[in-house]
């Protein structure tokens, strides 16, 4: 198991933290085996040069990738891990993100994985389970729960910036039933259809997110990056590949 | 509301140096944002502009006045603390109406303001809670509240969405900026998150080890890096570099990796020696007939997106892709990328050298 | 992240119980028996075995606030009626009231030496854990050192140079010296305890103070006060039950004027023999005021043991 905190024991190096669970009076592996496991567990983990300093001289990015040595190293049939990478900071994340999923490919072993980051459920993922209250609503390869939602519950788990909602009604060619239309930022076309106006201008770099007021509701999509519309100008916008809700949020189309 | 200047501020702490000579400029009305990793030097640059801390030297100029030396309270400014700091032994409406009890301002008035504030922030149906007890969103509202109920000249923010969960962080940065659109007043938001600081700004200051790294607006910034930390830390995924040695020229329109040549923005000065080029993920583009070729490691499915990992003889590069198109690991790939976009910096400085591209954005051409 | 833990079976559960109730008992025996022996007659208190039925008197109260004298049974008679109940309990003893005892007295003592010096502690300690957690003060570390060094060795380690030392000052048997001595004693205590609760309350708050436009003994009188006031009654509380328990320098120090009750209750024995149920009384009245003092401040108590336990 592996805790969103590190978890690590303080007082002791990393190789005395590496080796706790293998010498716990459960598992009492001899000793050169104990030595062999941490060495490999610290190389595949990169910290293989810091196996001697205390715990607590290390860096947010290396206490975690020790506490999740202290998972590996006992070689369990399945890991259970806690949002492990939740208090670190973006660079490192997206560092350990690929990190992880290289341990997972290479040594096969299966990983329940809690989290409320919908990109480490999309990056990582074999499978995604979306509980809502207790109760699993989908199941399946992200790419799948991403393009295929089944509830509006289920839409708004995944995708950044978030899908919009808006009445059915607004657009026209709604299904019967529908109650409501959920449209991902990417797929609103712009230059056709009907007009709304921007009311800001988001530029993230890579992309340029606008914040659109159409028929009284908030709609974000997004563009080019270099985009020379601004706050106040006026775009047309039509639906494609909508989905489509009934009242009680489940998807009809 | 009031134009800020800061002038070559610095500030030792000891024998280390936490701020050296920052100078930069935050216009009437501006959402400036301080960005860089912990440790930069952003939070004391913010705390002297606040009169928490004394610079070693510089000046601080609020509304063209020189306040580097006067107390916080002198400077009428307001400030909202990462946890917001809200006195915990009294109520939401006592906590706001602080400030104003605190400049002796008569009973009526204060009411007057407390409910006008609220009404704002919509926090009227919790003015006689006790803070204990409440959201993290609340707790934040309450803390705008006590800042924009002075009316100061500017309002400085330390990370005030550090301390809430991610998808809350979202929606309260998009309350905190519409208010910014309504009120128009002077904010300087220190952030580690440079996401957040392309969203919220107006202009960004990048900061690292107490140096002012590169300042202008989001966009100038993201595509034309003044350094290569700033490349590394702006972007998600960030910029890549292929790093090789070599030697450019000026006027030159091309650099040579391993005896391919790739096209650049026509350079405007020499280097030689260890050099990068620096190239954004989604100006990388798969091409079989492409000669610079590498092979992919790792791909990750972002939805409409995926983020490809490439390696190649001068370092890893991440492609963002459409996910549409198929890639696997261990395919050998071509690569083209954007000649209009790339920027080509010296590896031993980190500094970005000028080309006809960045030159109107880095400046000193 | 919490571990799911089992719901004790119903024989755990009475295990548990018993072994609470067994416990309880034991340690409230010889409270219950001191209190118990105060309202007991001295016959009661001595007979044995041991009586735990028992006509209750006030005879031992009656006793601890009074000096009687033994009279001839002529004198009695010439006396008449008694007066007071008071007077027909000691009437039956074939004694008279000659006045108050100085157990008054000594009980006040210990009250004025008590809180005095817990006061004091508590205000000095505060005002230097404050300054302490707050701002650079040179040689910070080793002062904080030199502070705690104070209680390495017992106090009482050092009864001579202070005897001696008051003597010449003048402090001997006074509530000043008193009050002194035990603020020394505990100042290290409450500086060490109230700087970790001080540290505890994040800067910001005053710092937002300070923006706001208070100065910074406002900022540390509203803000940082009301915040610490948990930490500051259990350093109280700590320091009073120190000093007001505390014997060996009562003994020493004091005779007269400003003699403490702990030194005092033992001599009560001296008049007319073996005089237990007013030594009970005396130990009984003397537990309230600490007693009661914890009570009204439990509540920060509770959050003071066990603060620092638990981070966040």
């Amino acid at each position: 198991m592996v805790f969103q905190q590190y978890s690590l024991y303080p007082h002791l190096t990393v190789r005395q933290n590496l080796e706790f669970p293998l010498k716990s009076p459960l598992l009492r592996t001899p000793k050169d085996e104990i030595e062999r496991k941490v060495r490999d567990v610290a190389e595949v983990l990169r910290i293989d040069h810091k196996l001697d300093n205390k715990a607590t001289a290390l860096s947010g990015g290396e206490m975690q990738r020790v506490s999740i040595g202290r998972a590996l190293v006992r070689n369990p049939s399945i890991y259970l891990m806690d949002e492990p990478l939740s208090s670190l900071d973006a660079k490192l994340r997206a560092e350990l993100r690929i990190e992880l999923k290289r341990i997972q490919a290479q040594s096969g072993a299966t990983l329940l994985y809690v989290t409320h980051d919908q990109v480490e459920a999309m990056t990582m993922a074999t499978h995604v389970g979306v509980l809502d209250h207790g109760r699993l609503v989908q199941f399946g390869p992200p790419r799948e729960v991403y393009e295929n939602p089944v509830s509006i519950y289920a839409a708004t788990r995944l995708g950044q910036p978030r899908i919009n909602l808006l009445p059915a009604s607004v657009f026209a060619g709604a299904p019967e039933g529908a109650r409501t239309i959920g449209l991902r930022p990417e797929h609103i076309v712009q230059g056709e259809g009907e007009e709304g106006s921007v009311v800001r201008v988001e530029r993230l770099g890579d992309q340029t997110r606008l914040h659109l007021d159409f028929k009284q509701h908030q709609i974000i999509t997004v563009t080019d990056p270099h985009t020379p519309l601004k706050a106040g100008d006026m775009v047309q916008i039509r639906p494609r590949n909508a989905y489509y809700f009934d009242a009680a949020g489940a998807r009809i189309v | 509301m009031a134009r800020i200047e800061i002038r070559n501020l610095r500030k030792e702490f000891g024998d280390f140096t936490a701020v050296q000579s920052s100078s930069f400029v935050i216009e009437d009305g501006e959402f400036f944002m301080l960005l860089g990793p912990s440790g930069c030097g952003k939070t004391t640059t913010l705390r002297m502009m606040a009169g928490l801390e004394l610079p070693t030297s510089g000046e601080i100029f609020i509304d063209n006045q020189e306040v580097s030396q006067k107390r916080a309270s002198e400077r009428d400014i307001a400030f909202v603390f990462q946890m917001f700091a809200l006195y915990p032994h009294v109520n939401v409406r006592k906590n706001i109406s602080y400030p104003l009890v605190s400049q002796g301002m008569k009973r009526s008035q204060v009411t007057e303001r407390v409910a006008e504030v609220s009404r704002i922030l919509g926090i009227e149906g919790i003015l006689d809670r006790p803070v204990s007890g409440l959201s993290g969103g609340d707790r934040q509202r309450v803390a705008l509240a006590r800042a924009i109920v002075r009316e100061p000249k500017a309002f400085f923010m330390d990370e005030p969405l550090g301390a809430l969960d991610a998808e809350f962080r979202e929606h309260m940065a998009h309350e905190l900026r519409s208010l910014h659109d309504r009120m128009g007043a002077t904010t300087v938001y220190v952030t580690h998150d440079q996401l957040e600081a392309m969203q919220m700004g107006d202009k960004i200051v990048v900061m690292n080890h107490g140096v002012v790294e590169q300042f202008g607006v989001p966009q100038d910034i993201y595509d034309w890096p003044a350094t290569m930390f700033v490349a590394d830390f702006i972007g998600s995924p960030s910029m890549s570099f292929l790093r090789f040695e070599g030697a450019v020229e000026q006027g030159g329109t091309s650099v040579e990796l391993g005896g391919i040549s790739v096209e650049v923005p026509r350079l405007l000065e020499d280097a030689q020696g260890p050099l990068a080029l620096g190239v954004r993920p989604e100006h990388i583009h798969f091409d079989d007939t492409a000669t610079y070729r590498g092979q992919v490691i790792a791909t990750e499915y972002l939805g409409t997106t995926q983020i490809v990992s490439v390696d190649t003889p001068h370092g890893a590069l991440k492609a963002r892709l459409s996910s549409e198109q198929p890639t696997r690991v261990g395919d050998a790939v071509g690569l083209r990328l954007d000649k209009r976009t790339l920027t080509v910096f010296d590896a031993g400085s980190g500094r970005a050298l000028i080309s006809e591209a960045n030159r109107e954005v880095l400046g000193h051409g | 992240m919490s571990f799911s833990v089992t719901e004790p079976s119903g024989r755990q559960k009475l295990f548990a119980g018993v072994l609470v109730v067994v416990y309880a008992l034991v340690t409230i025996m010889p409270l219950a028996w001191i209190i118990a022996t105060g309202f007991k007659t001295p016959s009661d208190a001595i007979a044995y075995p041991p009586k735990v039925v028992f006509e209750p008197s006030l005879e031992g109260y009656v006793n601890l606030f009074t000096t009687r004298t033994r009279a001839s049974a002529e004198t009695l008679e010439n006396l008449g009626e008694p007066q007071t109940w008071y007077d027909s309990i000691v009437r039956e003893n074939d004694m008279v009231i000659v006045g108050p005892s100085r157990y008054g007295e000594r009980f006040l003592n210990s009250v004025i030496i008590g809180f005095g010096s817990t006061f004091l502690s508590v205000f000095l300690g505060t005002i230097a854990a404050y300054a302490f957690s707050r701002f650079k003060v040179p040689l910070k570390d080793d002062l904080m050192f030199f502070i705690l060094s104070t209680r390495m060795m017992p106090p009482i380690a050092v009864a001579i140079p202070i005897f001696l030392m008051y003597r010449e000052l003048g402090l001997n048997d006074t509530h000043l010296g008193m009050i002194l001595l035990y603020t020394a004693v505990n100042l290290s205590l409450s500086v060490w305890l109230l700087k970790g609760f001080i540290d505890e309350i994040p800067v910001e708050y005053e710092e937002a103070a300070l923006i706001d436009g208070y100065t910074r003994f406002q900022a540390f009188y509203k803000v940082v006060l009301p915040q610490a006031a948990t930490g500051i009654a259990s350093t109280a509380i700590f320091c009073l039950i120190f000093a007001w328990n505390e014997y060996a320098f009562a003994v020493l120090l004091t005779s007269g004027t400003a003699q403490t009750a702990p030194p005092f209750i033992p001599t009560i024995i001296g008049v007319g023999g073996q005089d237990w149920p007013a030594v009970a009384a005396g130990a009984t009245l003397f537990l309230l005021p600490v007693m009661v003092f914890t009570i009204l401040l439990r509540k920060h108590l509770l959050r003071g043991i066990t603060f620092g336990a638990v981070r966040k």
